[in-house]
Parts: structure tokens; sequence; C-alpha cells
């Protein structure tokens, strides 16, 4: 049984009510626990889409009457079977021949037909100030202002799961979003984490004459946040070392016919499948909750270019779908238990400035992948005349970015909409991407 | 019949085949475009190539206030050379003893002699000597003579936390040297000394980087790191990087917007302008950027056209280069700045101002304390001038660009106000008082005028600014290789300091690294840390920094497991902490008791020490 259905039926009967879900799990009858244990702990996958991925490029309204005008050489061609750069068709409810995707998304399609691809094309949030740095910190924060701590980190903190590898950010340094006042673990990837065989001992020095030395420093009276960041860093830099490293012991093979694309982002999502999968495995006990990793290179100010394979929006939006649809291929069965969200600090201009490019905007698309959720397309147009856009420049936000978090939380990992609220400073509104 | 002959940069060059050559390595992998900032197969793939020579610190360094090894003219033969003399530190009571080197290709008798503080190579120093004095050494071998200066830092044994604070602040890591330097200058001299960079003797700096070659990236960045560590002139390699990162551009940005790859030659030429003005005039390195051909590219001014602007640049402009995402500036002002610079051109390899191209109208461009600016219509590449001027005159440029010194050199605590303790709020006020003071092209020492105001606040000696700010990654990696008088592979190096999170030239947002502490420690980058202490006292390992250990302990005295243990605690942490100091002492007397006559035993706790030393939570501080 989808996990997330699961859930909906425990909330519907109000089981749930008051004491969260995941209290009860641990009470239920013993047929009810077997569909929780069948149905596996829940993970959600955060990409960060990184320099503001430009929406309307990404996800189509061809049907805009205004949409050609605003971008006569970016602009992507209407659905042509004839024309392979012309938008992919896709057909929802509440938009039908409306919306196309970028053909360099095709890989998503099939996940779109089978209904698990939610299309989110006006997410943002109030007061934009199409700054890279505040955008990113607000959309990681979870907060529209700058915060010292994350939506997901205080997620894991409300459930209890900042310990082990619950948490964790593939990237060099960790994701604004994990960040908060116990560290959480970041790797830049599983088969590099650790020391080479040739340090020798090193890891036991350090662990006796190095480790307590951080650990003092976590007691130490009056100390400053630098110093607790330090000293809480460094007992937990080996607390996984062992867990990761009998990871790394397991050779992966992606599922038949699973082919992750190259470089970072793909290798990233890949060693996430295996993380995943490696789940069901007792003797590594990994419960991992929330995992992030960021592709890069939105920031289309110039050569954007339209739906030419090698044109720079092109590619990026190539290898961050190829990306999604291989990690749903390679999970298979375990997507029941797995959300991936996309997410990005803003859209770009709805008209094309002089080099073939687009600078900052407002809204921008966001995607939900998840087995039995609502696909298709979520909220309402905004228009693009020069009257509905943003000072006549910027496509509005129709769905608050918070929204979609919010619905994450309920959802997916049990949180009461109360408890959601609180933890991201925001009164709820509905969009129904969960069935 | 002596000949006194003349110095020439070039000559400088040629006459180094005796030093180390400090050629970064060719054959470390390059990065494709794919390949990635924490790439660390090229470290444990690339084996043991370009090593550099031994040398040890302590015999070589640049010459004296003399001159430098002199040499003969262009088109003569080199008859008589110098080795460089590096300055030695001796406290007060002890025997400072130099031991010059020299070769002649004619043959025959090579004669010192020391004139100045010293007579001979040795001289017992006197209680009262403390001081930086000043020695001539000269070798004459028939008939020629060459002289240099050396400075002997006479000590008297102690040291004051306030000096350690300036010297750790204003340099990327402590030297043994540098340790007694400050105090024994005295702390306003020294910082006058480094705000006045042209008076420093870096002789043999000079002589080292003359002989690099920067033609691919990986020499870009080993050059760059080689100035961080081996400049003496610490203080404006400091503020050169700041001010490379404050106006950052992504090398990789500039690769694709040209048809032929220039990006090295563009970005190594921006910094050099950078350090040419690092301590100048913020209008001129305002100018430096906008004009410089990697930010054209970067932020996209050499395709902003006057029949659709581009806002790419005006926007970064403002946000990040001068008055900050809250600096009070509105989308009407970035969409007028775009205008103003249509035309802002790159022609062969420099700045052009491609009237065609540019949208020649009025505009308004913010306002200064309330006054709002007009932009005539008919200036041409004057209407971007007039914004530069604009900006770099405004109270919120003052303002975002004193904070953003001061989270450097004094507190990196986040830099919302509400966060910010009065005193810093203060200082901030202060530092803006100074730079709008010395606001005017004609001020050459706007930037210094502001680290003076900075380095002599009470704040930034206060006892919880100091030890407190984060090392980033290139002081993490520097101050290693610093603390230990070493030799390194530059190249190596910075891939190191990649890993460590920080990607020379390859930050792809314009926001450019951070300043703050929170931003680098994480459990992987503070693994990446352990293990760069790791490798770089590797011996055998292409990463290592040449340092030989036992001589390196010998050479500062130093022999028994406690005395060895507080050297290198003082040295490198500022103090020896109890619990630090204890940890140390049984790590170096396990399993059997520490014997530095016993070489390989020596040799290889020695090095584990001081990995395990930098891999402490103090030695992440400075």
């Amino acid at each position: 049984m989808n996990r997330r259905k699961f859930l909906k039926n425990v909330l519907g009967t109000g089981a749930a009510a008051g004491t969260g879900v995941l209290g009860n799990f641990l009470t239920m009858s013993g047929a009810q626990a077997n569909h929780v244990a069948s149905a596996g702990s829940p993970t959600l996958v955060v990409i960060f889409q990184r320099g503001g991925c430009d929406g309307l490029n990404t996800v189509v309204p061809y049907a805009d009457p205004d949409y050609y005008t605003l971008r006569p050489t970016i602009g992507i061609a209407r659905p042509d079977a004839s024309n392979p750069l012309s938008a992919i068709r896709i057909d929802s409810a509440s938009s039908t021949d409306f919306f196309g995707l970028n053909p360099n998304m095709v890989s998503l399609k099939k996940i779109y037909d089978a209904n698990d691809l939610a299309v989110l094309p006006t997410v943002q949030y109030a007061s934009s100030t199409h700054s890279h740095f505040s955008g990113q910190d607000w959309i990681e924060s979870g907060i529209p202002t700058t915060s010292s701590n994350g939506w997901l980190y205080r997620h894991l903190d409300a459930q209890n799961k900042l310990s082990g590898l619950q948490g964790l950010s593939f990237g060099s340094n960790l994701a604004k979003s994990l960040r908060g006042s116990i560290p959480v673990q970041s790797i830049g990837f599983l088969d590099q984490f650790g020391f080479p065989s040739s340090s020798g001992n090193l890891v036991d020095q350090i662990k006796q004459y190095v480790l307590p030395l951080y650990n003092d420093l976590q007691v130490k009276p009056a100390a400053s946040k630098s110093e607790l960041l330090v000293g809480n860093t460094g007992k937990i830099s080996f607390d996984n070392l062992d867990t990761i490293s009998a990871i790394n012991a397991q050779n992966y093979t992606p599922a038949p016919g699973v082919n992750y694309p190259a470089g970072r982002y793909g290798r990233r999502l890949r060693e996430i499948a295996q993380l995943i999968k490696t789940k069901n495995d007792p003797m590594l006990n990994i419960n991992l909750d929330v995992v992030t990793v960021d592709i890069g290179g939105f920031d289309t100010h110039t050569n954007q270019g339209g739906a030419g394979p090698n044109n720079r929006h092109s590619r990026q939006i190539r290898e961050f779908s190829e990306g999604i649809a291989a990690l749903y291929d390679d999970l298979g069965s375990q997507m029941d238990e797995v959300i991936i969200l996309s997410v990005t600090e803003f859209g770009r201009t709805a008209k094309e400035n002089g080099s073939a490019g687009t600078d900052h905007g407002d809204a921008s698309s966001w995607f939900m992948v998840g087995k039995g959720i609502n696909g298709g397309i979520h909220g309402r147009w905004p228009g693009l005349s020069a009257a509905q856009l943003r000072r006549g420049r910027y496509l509005s936000y129709t769905v608050d970015y918070r929204d979609i978090y919010a619905e994450i939380l309920m959802n997916h990992f049990g949180h009461t909409q109360a408890q959601a609220q609180t933890l991201l400073s925001h009164t709820y509104n509905s969009i129904g991407l969960f069935a | 019949m002596n000949k006194k002959l003349e110095i020439s940069s070039e000559k400088l060059i040629d006459i180094s085949e005796n030093n180390e050559t400090m050629v970064a390595d060719d054959k470390a992998i390059v990065k494709d475009d794919d390949s990635n900032s924490e790439n660390k197969e090229s470290i444990v793939k690339a084996g043991l190539v370009g090593a550099a020579a031994l040398a040890l610190a302590g015999c070589k360094d640049g010459g004296g206030g003399g001159g430098g090894p002199t040499i003969a003219p262009p088109g003569s033969v080199v008859v008589l050379n110098m080795d460089p003399i590096a300055d030695i530190a001796v406290q007060e009571g002890q025997v400072a003893m130099l031991n010059p080197a020299a070769t002649s290709s004619v043959g025959g008798n090579l004669v010192f002699t020391f004139t100045g503080y010293m007579t001979s190579n040795s001289k017992q120093t006197q209680v009262g000597d403390a001081g930086i004095q000043t020695v001539k050494v000269t070798v004459t071998s028939a008939g020629l003579s060459v002289s240099q200066d050396v400075r002997v830092i006479v000590h008297t044994g102690n040291v004051t936390t306030a000096s350690l604070h300036l010297a750790r602040r204003t340099s990327f890591g402590m030297t043994p040297n540098l340790y007694y330097e400050v105090d024994v200058l005295g702390r306003q001299a020294y910082l006058e000394q480094q705000l006045a960079p042209a008076s420093i003797n870096d002789n043999l700096f000079q002589r080292r980087i003359g002989s690099v070659t920067v033609t691919r990236r990986h020499h870009l960045k080993a050059w760059t790191m080689l100035h961080m560590v081996y400049s003496k002139k610490q203080l404006l390699e400091v503020m050169t990087w700041f001010w490379d990162n404050h106006f950052n551009t992504d090398i990789n940005v500039v690769r694709n917007n040209v048809g032929r790859d220039d990006s090295v030659t563009y970005e190594r030429n921006e910094n050099e302008a950078f350090r040419a003005n690092a301590l100048g005039n913020f209008r001129q390195l305002l100018g430096i950027s906008a004009k410089s051909p990697s930010m054209l590219l970067y932020l996209d001014s050499a395709k902003n056209r006057a029949s659709d602007s581009n806002e790419n640049y005006s926007r970064e402009l403002l946000e990040l280069h001068t008055m900050g995402v809250d600096g009070g500036y509105t989308h009407l002002d970035i969409e007028a700045g775009a205008e103003i610079f249509t035309g802002w051109h790159l022609r062969n390899d420099q700045f052009f101002f491609n009237a065609a191209r540019h949208r020649d109208v009025q505009h308004n461009y913010l306002t200064t304390n309330n006054i709002p600016n007009i932009i005539p219509a008919g200036g041409g590449v004057a209407q971007g001038e007039q914004v530069l001027d604009i900006l770099a005159s405004h109270p919120e440029t003052a303002k975002f660009i004193c904070t953003k010194l001061v989270t450097l050199f004094v507190s990196d605590i986040p830099r919302q106000t509400q966060l910010q303790t009065q005193a810093i709020r203060n200082l901030i006020a202060n530092c803006v008082t100074t730079y709008l003071a010395f606001d005017n092209s004609a001020n050459q020492d706007q930037i210094a005028q502001v680290l003076r105001t900075i380095f002599s606040s009470t704040e930034f000696n206060a006892a919880a600014n100091q030890n407190s700010k984060v090392k980033s990654p290139v002081e993490f990696a520097a101050s290693i290789a610093r603390g230990l008088e070493g030799e390194t592979n530059a190249s190596a190096l910075q891939e190191l300091v990649t890993n460590m999170g920080l990607n020379l030239y390859e930050k792809l947002e314009p926001t450019g690294y951070s300043e703050k502490g929170v931003d680098w420690i994480s459990a992987n980058l503070l693994m990446e840390r352990y293990k760069t202490a790791d490798l770089m006292l590797r011996q055998n390992n292409r990463s290592r920094l040449e340092t030989d250990m036992i001589g390196y302990c010998n050479r500062h005295g130093v022999t028994s497991t406690n005395a060895i243990v507080d050297f290198f605690l003082t040295r490198l942490l500022g103090d020896s902490p109890a619990a630090a100091r204890a940890n140390a002492i049984a790590f170096l007397d396990s399993p059997t008791p520490f014997n530095i006559n016993n070489a390989s035993q020596a040799n290889s706790r020695l090095r584990r020490l001081v990995t395990l030393i930098m891999s402490y939570p103090q030695f992440q501080f400075q």
C-alpha cells in the first residue's frame, strides 16, 4: 500500500488527532503495523535548481497569447508533432491544451502520464528582491526573511530525527535548508567520504587525541557561536563514517536500463538511490528522511536560447529531468515512500532581453514527483499581459512555496496542520498536491 | 676595483636556476567542464609529479634593503651570485647565526663580510638588543662584490596576545618569525609597514613568483596561492583576495564567452589590478572591475545593447559590489543602470565603449541623501562613469563595504543588524565616517584609512574577537604552509583548497565566497580539513609540504617532547591550552618516549603530531 494513502486513511479516522501520526504508528495493531512496515519510512529528496530557473521556458504557456510576443527569439513552439523542438503536449484537467513541457524534459513525460508528476508553474513568495542570495535563503529557511535555520532542519528537529543519516546534504557544504544548532551530515560524494587507506591509523588517532577537544568546546563556558558550531560539528564528524564506509563497500548497480546523467548532480542522485534502497538493510540501519542535492547553471542572462538541445537552458533542464527520471525508475516500487521536490529561487523576466536571455523575475516552475500524488498542473495562471505581470515585467505567483512545504510536511511526514504552520510561520492554504 | 652591478627584474628571474622553480605542475589533472570542485581523485591518482626542490627557510630569503643579489647587466656573463638570506629570529642573549652561500663562475675564494648589527657570521646577542636589527652581508670574489641586507629579529621571548592577534588577522597565517616580529616592531609600526607595502622588501617572493609560468587554469590558482603563502606583503594579499572575491568572476563563464580562451590572462590581469589598488581608492577598484574583461564577460556587459538591455551587471553592481541588497535601491535603478551600461563592451582584450550600442537618454539614478541624481543624455561612456561615482560615494556603499571589512577582520557574527553588538555597530559607523572622509579619487589611501580605523579600534582587540573567526579554506591551507616554513607544491595545495570548498576563480554565483565561518564548517568540510592536514604532512605524497621536520625542530632549538609540543602549539595555535597540550604529549610519547635522534621514529611522529594539531578545533580559528 502506498504510504501516503495509508497516512491519509489514518488521518481520516481521526486516530492521529492531537498526538501526531508517527506516535500512533507505534501503538497500532499488528495488522496495521505490517502495512506501515511494508510501506517503509518516508524520504524527501529536494533538488535545488540554483540560479533562478526560467519557468516560462520550462513549463511553456503556449496558449497564452502574450508568450510569443514577449519571447520572439527564445519562445518555445506550441506542440507540433512534426517539430522536435516544440513543447511536449500534456493534458490536465485544470488547463487542457494550455501548457507544454520543454522538449528537453521528455524524460519526465511518462511520469506525468502516470499521474506521478505535479507541475506548479507559478510558485514564489511576496516581495521578492530578485536577489539570488536572499531568494535562496528564503527558499531554504522556509521563511521569507533571513533565518539561522532551515525548514528541513526544523522538520527533523520536530520529529527527533537529527541523529545519524536521517538528514543528509549532498554538496561540499551543508545546505542552508538543513542548517541549525545541531549539525546535519553533509558529504560531497559517498565514495569520497572518509580517508584514503594510506592515512593508516589516522582515524583512530584523531578519535583519541583530537575529537575530545571538540567535545570540550561544546561544553566550554560562554562558548561563542563559532566555537559551538566547530565543537558540535567536530563531534559528529566521524559519527557516520563507519556507516558510509559500509555502504561504499557495496558496489551499487542501478536498476536495469537506468542511466543517470553524467556530472555531479546525476552522480549524487545515483548515490541517493543507493541510500534509499539501503534503508531496508538491517545491518546498516539507515533511515534517510530528508536529502538535498543541487543542480546549477540556471542564471541564463544571455544565450539562454530556445529549445535547441545545445542551448544553456536546454542542457540544464535536460540534465535536471533525466536525473529525476533515472531516480524514479531506479527506485521502482520504493518510490511509494519517496517524494522528489524541485525548487528554485525565482523565475525570470517574462520578456526576453537583448542578449537572447532573461533577467531575474518572480514566479517559476516547481515540480513534485511521487506515487499516488495528484499529478498534473497546479495553481491559477495569472497571465502574461502587461497589466497582469507584476510591474509589467514579472510573472506573478499564485502558489506560495510554503504551501507546498506544508502539504509535504503534513501528508508525507505526518505533521499536523498546526505543526506545519508553526514550522513555516505561515498560514496554510490548500493546493491539493496529495490524493 | 669592485663593480657594483645593476639589477633588472627580468634578469632576476634568469639567475634563479639554483633555486627551486615553482612552475606549477603541468601534469595535474585539468578539470573538464563538468568536473567539479570536489574532484578528489585528482589528488590520489596524480601521484608525485612536479615536486618542488627542498629549500629550508632560514637559509634563503629576500635580500635586504641594499638590493637583491647583484648580477651582470644584459649581455654579460653572470659571475657572482649570492643566495637570498632569510630573516632570522633570535632571543636576546642567544647566538645569532647567518650562513650565506654564493656561487662564482670564475672560481676563486668567496669572502663574506658582515657589517651593521653583526660583524661576523655569528654574534652573541645581549639583553637590550631586542629590535629589528640589520646586517649587510657582502661576498667578494675575484674583484667583484655583491651585498644584501638581512633582518635579525631580536626578541625577548615574550609576545603579547594583541600582537599575535594582529599578526594572524592581517595575514594568511602565523610564521615562526612573524610570531615575534610584530611584537618587536610594535603593532603600530608593523601595521604601518603593512599598509605601505611598497616599503616592504619582498625580493625572495619576487624571485619565486617571477619564475612561475601562468598559462593554464591550475597555474593561475597555484600562482595565487603562492602570493598568499610567501609574500611578505601579507595584508596586501589579504585585501587582494578580498577584492577579487568581492568582485567575483567565474573563469568558466569568462572562458565560455570568448572565442579563444583568454580567461587565464583576463583573470590574472584583473587580480594584478586589484593588488595594485587593494589598499587604495574604492572608486578605482570599482572602475577596474567594471571595465575588466573578466567582469564584462561574466555579468554580460559585453552583450548589453541599446536595443534591449541586460540587467545582470546593473543588478549585481548594486546588490553585491556597492550598496548591498538592503541598500535602498529599487528595480527602477536596476533598469536605468542596465541602459546606462549598454555599450560597455570588449574589443582587443580591453574595455571598449561601443557608442553605437549605447542608449544615451536621460535617467534618474538613485538618490543620494534624498537628492535624486540625474544622468544627463548625451554623456556616452560618462553616464556609466557617473553612476560608478555616485555609487562609490554613496553612504550605503560605505556601510556595505565597511561591514564586509569588519566581518573579515573583526567578527563574523551574522550581518543582520539586530545580531551585531553595539560595539560592532559603532565600529562600522566609525569606518563609514573614515570611508566618506577619504572618498575622493585624490585620496589614494581610502581603504588603508578604513583598515587603520579597524585595527586601531578597541573592538578589534576585544577578547571575544580573538581566535574567534573560523579560517576559510585558503586561510587554513596557507596557514599550514606558513606555519611550517615549508616548500609547497602549490598546484596540489590549491586542489586541497578546492576540496575544502573554495575553488579559486570558479565561484559561479556572483556573491563570491563567504567571509563567515558558518559557511566553512560542516561534517564534510571538517573531514576535508583533517585530510588536508594529513596529505600535506605526508612524505612521498604529491600534496606534501617539503619540511624537514627534525631539522625544523633542531633549528628552533626544541628537541624534548614538552618543548616540541609547546613550540608547535604556541606557534600554530597562539598558546598551549592544557587539554590540547596533554593530548599532544600523550601522542608524541606513544607508544615509546619520543627521541629526536631516532630519525625514522622522530620524522613520522613529528609529521603526524602536526597533522593532529592542525586537526584541533583551535587550529580552525584565527
